[in-house]
């Protein structure tokens, strides 16, 4: 479980937030689920954090409007997942959303926990952890090697021939 | 064209064409000459040339045919073909400067079941990595799935594929934005993009399934014969329950072969292509397969449909070699699981092979490749053919049976009798009818000839009855085919266009209703015909009683067919048992395998768009191109996120679905708004 702990603890990185008071019902419990989907699993770090990401949200979306509230914790919960991934790939969270998506997806998907080991095993991940993690990143197509491929003329009798303008 | 010199000399090529085109033709003409003195003893009626023509028309056809077999079959009895592609010495001298060769694994899909398509790949790469030569080879799918559920799946399992064979960077994926002319397009983008990567390709179907051993060895015969753009394998259907299925393959199994090695006595060097389960040399293909969309508009303009004749046809006018390696086994695909799915296959390939006629005016090609298309044709318009025939045949004989014989006449004192022509004709029918049953019983034959096949046929008996109950269900399905493909080939002539809708490949029983809605017509045609017939040709019904047969019984039969337990059922008898049954391929094992896994693990994500699921939208994200999107387009995104929001799901359509998945910022709105309306369930993501 160090691997998640670490994960968990790159994750609450940054301000601490006030000690969250009471939220609307359901909530609070879309946050944490949120949260578990996203591999946390210490349930005192997945409360902390949810308070967390609400507080923050709170301060950007009037009382009362709880679909809002529920919106920008979400993203406040994505923000501060890429933020981490972000660090161990020593990549920049605006200027290269595909990448971390990629990193987040091969985390996700990823069912061999021995790269998370490698990745998280070191809360200031060494470029080695990040080479690692680039390895299993999703690489849907090589680099292109383009040839020509020219469209055939076809003449017929009888019929219109292909390179005839109509 | 290849500056290599052709290991196969070229008379051997003209002296079995030329022995096989005359065999046809005597046989035709020695019909045609009994059937036409019949009909010139009273002097020929307008009816009756058309029925000649016909016949011409049809018994060339089956000519053909049995005379492929045949000629296949005496190959085999000796031994096999010594001049088939696997035993033409090699002519690599010029060859052995090159750096090893890349092959690309390239499966074009569309809509497919994600499932069944991964669970074939993984068997196929398990079964390269076993030979020890999978580095050769990188896999790519080539999706054009609209679908965006199946396409989020697609990707999901492509990335699972390659975390657990480890292979990232050997299997590839690709979904293309617009699916420009259908497959032969998807193919032909792969080709512009990274066709300077790789020496050959072998194309494979969403349901192929191939041998490692069988692809290493396609590669070998390629690097053996630098001449040869292109090698079919001859693949065996595999792989179903339903009864319908089982007696295909039972069909395919049994009788292919003889058939193949016919096909490669006659076309050596200049065959053919099938689409799939064929490699392909990548500089010939590029440099004159690129298609040209003909003019006009559907159904016989427009993108070229079957693109795979065509292709192979303007790689042999370049000069170049394309061959059917008969002997190559290891190679398998699936069949349509029930009739209306097979005649649902067949109303595509109808419409691709009809188009085909301007292409025998093509100028320029070989009298063999119109040949092709002509063959190409006529395996569809033989039904419409078929089915003039019969009703002319009816007419004439209720005309025959209205004419009144005239025993006295001119200044004859002794009565002239009518003259009988039922020998003539019952020879004639007796001709035709041995030149289709024939091939069946050479194949027969051969298995005698081979003790050690006969047990996994399931023995004598069982693989004798065999024989007969797909005989018999042969007889009961063609008049529903000929019925059907001559609905096609009319509709077709009629400029309706029938699309290129996916495949159903899966097992599924038929209701009552699905079989009288595609059958109800089909039996009332029948009992019509029949009453017709009965009332008016009593003669001319009794022949007609195996033709009324398959109308009348065709709602039981396609239900009974599509039926996997009464499949199972024969199966477990030995009826209609393969090879491949009996003692299942590694690959085909594997592929099992593969499926029972993913059906254990739940793989398949049923449900709307999946973008709830962080792991899948992270990796759908991941993929998409990053391109700039128009103001326009922006609010047009958005209003389609109100819609979805508002009003639901099911009020958008694909497409507008697929647009908001394929824009990243749209589809993280999305993700957000699954998990931001607590008025919802919590997402189920897989």
């Amino acid at each position: 479980m160090n691997q998640v702990r670490i994960l968990e603890e790159m994750i609450a990185f940054g301000d601490p937030e006030p000690v969250p008071q009471s939220w609307s019902p359901g909530i609070k419990e879309r946050v944490v689920a949120y949260l578990q989907n996203l591999g946390l699993s210490r349930q005192d770090l997945i409360e902390n954090l949810a308070d967390d990401c609400l507080n923050r949200a709170r301060r950007r979306v009037g009382r009362g409007a709880g679909d809002e509230l529920l919106k920008r914790a979400v993203e406040e919960a994505q923000r501060r997942f890429d933020h981490a991934l972000a660090r161990a790939m020593r990549l920049s969270p605006s200027k290269d959303p595909h990448p971390i998506a990629a990193a987040r997806a091969a985390l996700l998907l990823m069912s061999s926990p021995s790269v998370d080991d490698a990745l998280f095993g070191n809360p200031d991940p060494s470029s080695e952890t990040g080479e690692m993690l680039r390895e299993i990143l999703p690489r849907p197509t090589p680099p292109e090697d383009p040839v020509p491929m020219a469209e055939q003329p076809l003449r017929f009798w009888l019929f219109k021939s292909t390179h005839q303008r109509s | 064209m290849s500056s290599h010199a052709s290991a196969l000399p070229g008379y051997v090529r003209t002296l079995r064409r030329t022995f096989f085109f005359t065999l046809v033709t005597l046989t035709a003409f020695a019909a045609l000459a009994m059937i036409t003195s019949a009909f010139l003893q009273n002097g020929i009626t307008p009816q009756e040339i058309v029925l000649l023509v016909l016949y011409t028309l049809l018994i060339l056809w089956i000519s053909t045919s049995f005379w492929t077999a045949t000629l296949g079959f005496w190959c085999l009895i000796w031994g096999g073909d010594k001049r088939s592609i696997s035993r033409l010495a090699p002519n690599t001298g010029l060859m052995s400067d090159q750096e090893p060769a890349r092959t690309a694994l390239v499966m074009p899909i569309y809509n497919e079941d994600p499932v069944r398509v991964f669970a074939g790949l993984r068997a196929i790469y398990q079964s390269l990595r076993e030979t020890g030569r999978a580095d050769e080879f990188e896999l790519f799918i080539l999706s054009d799935t609209r679908d965006p559920d199946t396409w989020m799946q697609e990707e999901v399992n492509w990335y699972r594929m390659c975390c657990d064979f480890n292979a990232h960077g050997k299997i590839f994926y690709r979904n293309r934005e617009k699916n420009i002319a259908r497959k032969s397009g998807n193919i032909e983008d792969f080709c512009r993009r990274w066709g300077g990567r790789y020496r050959y390709m072998i194309v494979l179907d969403a349901d192929s399934l191939m041998a490692g051993e069988t692809l290493t060895k396609m590669v070998d015969l390629m690097e053996a014969h630098p001449r040869v753009a292109l090698i079919q394998s001859p693949p065996l259907p595999v792989n179903h329950k339903s009864l319908f299925a089982r007696i295909l393959q039972f069909a395919s199994s049994l009788y292919s072969d003889i058939f193949i090695a016919g096909i490669n006595f006659w076309q050596l060097s200049g065959s053919n292509y099938w689409g799939h389960n064929a490699i392909i040399r990548m500089q010939p293909f590029v440099q004159h397969c690129g298609l040209p969309k003909l003019p006009g508009r559907e159904p016989f303009g427009g993108e070229i449909l079957s693109h795979d004749f065509v292709e192979a046809t303007l790689l042999r006018e370049a000069g170049w070699e394309v061959w059917l390696a008969a002997d190559l086994k290891g190679s398998y695909e699936e069949l349509p699981p029930t009739l209306i799915d097979y005649a649902k296959r067949d109303r595509r390939w109808c419409q691709g092979n009809l188009q085909h006629l301007r292409m025998v005016f093509a100028r320029g090609f070989s009298g063999l490749s119109r040949l092709y298309f002509l063959m190409g044709i006529m395996s569809y318009l033989s039904s419409p053919l078929w089915l003039l025939f019969l009703i002319l045949t009816g007419f004439e004989a209720y005309v025959q049976s209205q004419t009144m014989p005239v025993y006295f006449f001119g200044d004859n004192i002794f009565p002239v009798w009518p003259e009988s022509y039922a020998v003539e004709m019952t020879t004639v029918l007796l001709v035709t009818l041995a030149m289709l049953f024939l091939p069946k019983f050479w194949s027969f034959l051969l298995l005698l000839m081979r003790p050690k096949m006969i047990k996994s046929y399931g023995g004598v008996i069982r693989a004798a009855l065999s024989v007969f109950f797909e005989s018999a269900f042969s007889m009961l399905t063609a008049p529903v085919l000929m019925l059907y493909q001559s609905k096609f080939v009319i509709a077709i002539l009629l400029r309706r266009s029938v699309g290129w809708p996916p495949q159903n490949r899966g097992d599924h029983r038929l209701s009552l209703k699905e079989a009288t809605l595609a059958h109800g017509g089909q039996t009332l045609t029948g009992l019509g015909a029949g009453w017709l017939s009965y009332e008016y040709v009593p003669d001319f019904f009794l022949w007609l009683i195996p033709v009324l047969a398959g109308l009348v019984l065709a709602i039981p039969v396609s239900i009974l067919s599509s039926s996997t337990s009464v499949g199972l059922l024969a199966r477990k008898l030995g009826i209609f048992l393969t090879p491949e049954e009996y003692r299942a391929p590694r690959v085909v094992e594997l592929l099992h395998e593969n499926l029972a896994r993913a059906e254990q693990s739940g793989v398949q994500i049923e449900g709307e768009l999946n973008v709830a699921d962080p792991g899948t939208y992270s990796l759908h994200f991941a993929l998409l191109p990053d391109r700039p999107v128009k103001k326009r387009q922006r609010h047009q995104l958005r209003a389609l996120v109100y819609q979805l929001v508002e009003e639901g799901p099911e009020t958008l359509s694909a497409a507008d679905k697929r647009a908001l998945i394929s824009d990243p910022e749209t589809l993280t709105r999305l993700h957000t708004l699954a998990w931001s309306r607590k008025d919802k369930d919590i997402p189920q993501p897989s």
